[in-house]
């Protein structure tokens, strides 16, 4: 069964599909969906303003960790 | 991370462009780039809650080295432990009342009855494509899609039985396709640059008051615009059900697929070939306590009909 998936996904990354087909729906399905390292960055509590950072940090006395880009870095950056 | 450091996840265009410089925010904001030229800068930084910028932590683009980083990590918080109080901590709790920034998005609000759509995008492998080009198939895209009772009920053929179909008209297929929910990395698309975007709906089952209908779609589009100069071709496959009792949707999936030509190609953002071919993932947000269900849809502003989403 793992061995399955295993080579499922590997499948999926390697080659792109012409179209899309209900054979090939849950191979595709599987390359977009997030992945165990894409979660990782999800798990963290991420606050979305400053403001809100530096009131919980200076509450719990610890540093920020200031992530900022253009977009909303919880997805669409 | 979150046992040694609080993080924050922000929009420095958001913050540059807001008018009012003279907030306790902003100025909190500036005070950590103080020492790096004015303005406030893209990146990632370990900073006191005081605002005093202890390192830039951006080690290595656009993959950031692993083990430079946790090193930078440590020592951040080795700096910071090594302050006084005075130092690194506020002199006073800051009023939200006062000394928070309002931003134009927070006008926009999840409405009562929304279908909650999370959507998920990832490019596939293509020539020549490096981790600088933002179309690798190592990023994803999250963005939102949201639908009023009003606007989803048009998934449903009027008459319940098996076979019944609807061709799902706008602003359902329209929203989809214009604000870019097909691909990762394009700008929206304006509806003269529709050439078909043909969503069907059709009952597939009816067990008690679940109705499950299956979605098709098929896309061209084609811009020539100064935002734009795209082009996709496409399709879809999925389904969703319809609780009749609660007029509502319960379950929801569409994966989408197809080339996408990126008609610009710009010099930070693209490298090697200029078409790929990319999936999307539409499906229920998941409820949780995952940070991208705080987001708002990306093209909440332009997007989205006025006062759509006003909140009261």
């Amino acid at each position: 069964m793992i061995a399955e998936l295993i080579l499922i996904s590997a499948i999926a990354v390697q080659s792109a599909p012409d179209r899309l087909t209900p054979q090939n729906y849950e191979l595709i399905k599987q390359h977009i969906s997030l992945k165990q390292r894409d979660l990782g960055f999800q798990q963290i509590d991420w606050k979305s303003s400053v403001y809100d950072g530096a009131v919980a940090a200076n509450q719990q006395d610890k540093p920020m960790i200031l992530w900022i880009y253009f977009g909303d870095p919880r997805g669409g950056c | 991370m979150s046992k040694n450091f609080v993080a924050v996840a922000a929009n420095d265009v958001a913050y540059s462009q807001h008018p009012d410089k003279y907030n306790w925010e902003y100025r909190l904001l500036a005070k950590v780039f103080e020492s790096e030229g004015t303005g406030i800068h893209q990146g990632i930084f370990a900073v006191t809650p005081s605002g005093k910028l202890i390192r830039n932590l951006r080690y290595g683009w656009p993959a950031p080295d692993p083990v430079r980083t946790l090193q930078g990590l440590r020592q951040s918080l080795a700096e910071y432990q090594s302050q006084s109080k005075f130092e690194r901590l506020l002199a006073r709790t800051p009023n939200s009342a006062t000394d928070k920034l309002r931003f134009e998005s927070e006008s926009f609000a999840r409405p009562v009855g929304v279908l909650d759509l999370r959507v998920v995008k990832r490019s596939y492998p293509f020539s020549g494509m490096t981790a600088m080009d933002v179309r690798s198939p190592e990023y994803y895209s999250i963005d939102r899609l949201w639908y009023k009772p009003t606007e989803y009920r048009a998934l449903v053929p009027n008459r319940i039985a098996v076979g019944e179909s609807v061709s799902v008209s706008s602003p359902f297929a329209h929203r989809l396709v214009t604000l870019c929910h097909l691909m990762v990395d394009c700008s929206p698309w304006r509806p003269n640059e529709i050439q078909k975007a043909s969503l069907t709906s059709r009952i597939e089952k009816v067990e008690g008051d679940i109705v499950t209908l299956a979605l098709t779609a098929e896309y061209a589009l084609s811009a020539n615009s100064q935002y734009n100069k795209g082009r996709y071709g496409g399709t879809s496959l999925g389904n969703a059900k319809w609780d009749r009792s609660k007029s509502t949707i319960v379950g929801f999936e569409l994966v989408s697929y197809g080339k996408h030509f990126v008609g610009e190609m710009k010099p930070n953002m693209h490298v090697g070939s200029a078409e790929t071919m990319v999936g999307s993932l539409i499906t229920l947000n998941p409820v949780g306590s995952d940070p991208d269900n705080q987001m708002i849809p990306t093209h909440w502003k332009n997007g989205y009909p006025r006062g759509w989403g006003q909140r009261d």
